[in-house]
């Protein structure tokens, strides 16, 4: 019975999909048709090859790390039995300066208090816009777009590797009739040598 | 149950991809192209038949129909699943062009082998013949496990325990295409009796 609780799906497809958050990097995987793969090995290899880091999936098939370094890194998912997905992500996805802005104010603020001028978003960080340094401000920025783009990448992925559309499947039973069709007619051709049936 | 890129290693997906072209051609020669068109008509089966997804208790799996096809038509089921593998490959980015080789030998060959080991019992009345289906279906998905097993062993991965969660995720998966396979080949038997009947 134990087996059975930890049995993995078996679809036909896995997705990965990686953001950044700060300098900690999160990784959500999916089996095509939704389930999560728990226990999925993820590992990250840096751009010539070397293995940074390795983990296993949770529950819910996500799992997070410390950013190991700022530079191109290759994710790769391993589920059992066979299945593998990969996700580059490019160094510019991470912050420009060093550290990351404070998640947690950042998700606190909405766009509601950019927008307003009555009120000072630095002021959630006790600071006053204008007395920001230039690379606070980016940081802040950086912060702010990071968490809005999320959500908005995870749609761009999900609508790239998740669905599958109804011309998919007219197209493939298509290029099979246009096939049946092509092989009877080349058997079927009347030729000198060959009774007629 | 499609393998997907990067997992196996070369001399794995060679001989399968040699294994595969072998049981097409064997397919092909034995084809009657007079029925060509019934061919085509489960390979679109098999291939529709990866959407319909089944999901009982922790396990996510879909159906697979090679025991249909290996009832049907024999060794044709190997150039039937090829075509339809091309074609989720292509339009679902299912499994890998590599891989196709080894894709098509796990789905095709238990087709055949179970062709051989049960067809012949659909020819009898009626309680043999849901028997026989019932197990080609079961069988054709059980032996398609074990083979994956076997495939991703010869990757370096530990057989017993692979083959095993496979086996049992996938066994409601065999229950239901035993049933599906029963109850279509005794559908057929009444409506479209000939269907079944080729020299396979």
């Amino acid at each position: 019975m134990m087996l059975l609780l930890h049995t993995p799906a078996l679809a036909h497809k896995v997705t990965l999909f990686a953001w950044v958050e700060g300098d900690i990097i999160h990784t959500q995987s999916k089996y095509m048709g939704g389930k999560r793969p728990k226990q999925g090995q993820i590992e990250v290899f840096e751009p010539n090859g070397n293995l940074l880091l390795m983990g296993k999936t949770d529950d819910q098939g996500r799992f997070s790390f410390k950013t190991p370094q700022k530079t191109d890194l290759q994710i790769v998912l391993t589920t059992e039995p066979g299945h593998r997905a990969v996700w580059n992500l490019l160094k510019n996805e991470f912050m420009a300066s060093g550290n990351g802005a404070p998640d947690k104010q950042i998700s606190d603020q909405n766009s509601a208090d950019i927008g307003n001028p009555n009120q000072d978003p630095a002021g959630h960080y006790g600071l006053s816009i204008y007395n920001m340094s230039k690379e606070e401000l980016t940081n802040l920025i950086e912060g702010i777009l990071d968490n809005k783009l999320v959500l908005l990448k995870q749609q761009v992925r999900s609508m790239q590797t998740e669905r599958i559309s109804l011309k998919d499947v007219v197209g493939g039973i298509g290029y099979i009739l246009g096939l049946v069709g092509l092989v009877a007619y080349l058997k079927n051709r009347p030729s000198k040598n060959k009774e007629h049936r | 149950m499609h393998i997907s890129e990067g997992i196996l290693n070369a001399p794995v997906l060679i001989t399968g991809a040699a294994m595969a072209i072998a049981g097409t051609a064997v397919g092909l020669k034995k084809m009657d192209y007079d029925r060509v068109a019934h061919v085509g008509i489960l390979s679109a089966a098999f291939f529709v038949a990866s959407l319909i997804h089944i999901n009982i208790g922790p396990s996510s799996t879909h159906l697979i129909l090679n025991g249909i096809l290996g009832i049907l038509l024999g060794w044709s089921a190997f150039p039937a699943i090829l075509i339809a593998l091309i074609l989720q490959t292509v339009f679902f980015q299912y499994g890998g062009i590599t891989t196709l080789g080894i894709n098509t030998m796990l789905m095709a060959l238990p087709a055949v082998i179970c062709y051989y080991a049960f067809g012949w019992m659909v020819h009898h009345p009626r309680s043999v013949s849901m028997i026989g289906s019932f197990l080609c279906g079961f069988s054709s998905v059980l032996l398609s496990a074990v083979l994956l097993g076997l495939a991703l062993v010869l990757a370096d991965q530990n057989f017993w325990s692979v083959a095993g969660i496979v086996i049992a995720a996938n066994f409601p998966v065999m229950i239901v295409e035993g049933c599906v396979t029963a109850f279509c080949i005794t559908f057929l038997k009444k409506v479209h009796p000939e269907i079944i009947n080729h020299s396979n």
